[in-house]
């Protein structure tokens, strides 16, 4: 075992954690900012299940992906978090099927899985209100 | 794993971003409505049908091979997919390579039996091809 690496695994699941909730920022205000460009991407399915204009679901799906992107983040219910923002990015995988995109999601799918399966780490917010209540 | 959570806790945290999501989508909504009135892609096929249509040979639609005024033709209809060169979710380049060109095959190609390619493409209709 390398001495030097292993300092490196701590760090591990705190870079995914915080890559993965950029991504979600970012495309969250890209669609509040620019929801001409999205409109165009939301199933038909959708718009008639839910009865809303494409602009509304663009919206609310921006939206959405901004408040648990940022409650991601900061690591609040880091778990739960992370398992909505992984099932919201499996749905997105499978709409856009076996493209380039398509490819590009599934990645990202299975780096919000991984942060669902480690749950918190040291960087998060309820790491630190635990062991706050462990000391107190 | 999931169980362990303080269960009030996790529905207190869903609640409130809950709360915070919908707040957010009808400020953006009605915010965007008034300034942009933007209009929803229900009505493309309206979109598509009320646009004036004309007539255009290959060689006029090859007079328009640039991103900058990008037309194509697919199955003897002409595009102008300039505005779509940079939101298409293939990339850039595809659409690129195919201004002021047919496009039947790579289009069929890539996009045959999807309806929603279809469906977007219709919008960028500007006439029929004619020799």
């Amino acid at each position: 075992m390398n001495p030097y690496t292993d300092r490196l695994t701590k760090y591990a699941p705190i870079v995914v954690r915080i890559g993965v909730s950029l991504v979600f920022l970012w495309f969250g205000l890209s669609q509040l900012s620019n929801t001409a460009m999205w409109v165009q991407m939301i199933p038909d399915w959708v718009i008639s299940l839910s009865g809303l204009s494409a602009t509304t679901i663009v919206h609310f799906n921006g939206s959405f992906e901004i408040v648990f992107g940022l409650a991601l983040l900061v690591g609040l219910c880091t778990r739960v978090t992370a398992f909505f923002l992984a099932l919201h990015m499996l749905h997105i995988t499978l709409t856009v099927g076996y493209t380039a995109v398509g490819v590009r999601d599934f990645g990202l799918t299975l780096a919000a899985f991984s942060v669902f399966f480690h749950g918190l780490d040291t960087g998060t917010f309820d790491y630190w209100m635990k062991k706050k209540q462990n000391i107190s | 794993m999931i169980m362990q959570y303080n269960i009030k806790k996790v529905v207190i945290f869903l609640v409130g971003a809950g709360i915070l999501v919908l707040g957010s989508t009808l400020i953006v909504n009605s915010y965007q409505s008034d300034s942009y009135g933007i209009q929803s892609a229900s009505n493309v096929q309206d979109i598509a049908s009320s646009t004036p249509q004309g007539t255009y040979t290959l060689l006029q639609v090859g007079t328009h091979g640039s991103a900058a005024d990008c037309w194509t033709t697919v199955r003897g209809n002409v595009y102008d997919v300039t505005t779509w060169i940079g939101k298409h979710p293939g990339g850039q380049e595809a659409i690129l390579g195919m201004c002021g060109k047919d496009a039947t095959a790579a289009f069929e190609g890539q996009h045959g039996g999807e309806s929603r390619p279809e469906k977007e493409l219709a919008k960028f209709k500007i006439g029929i091809l004619v020799k």
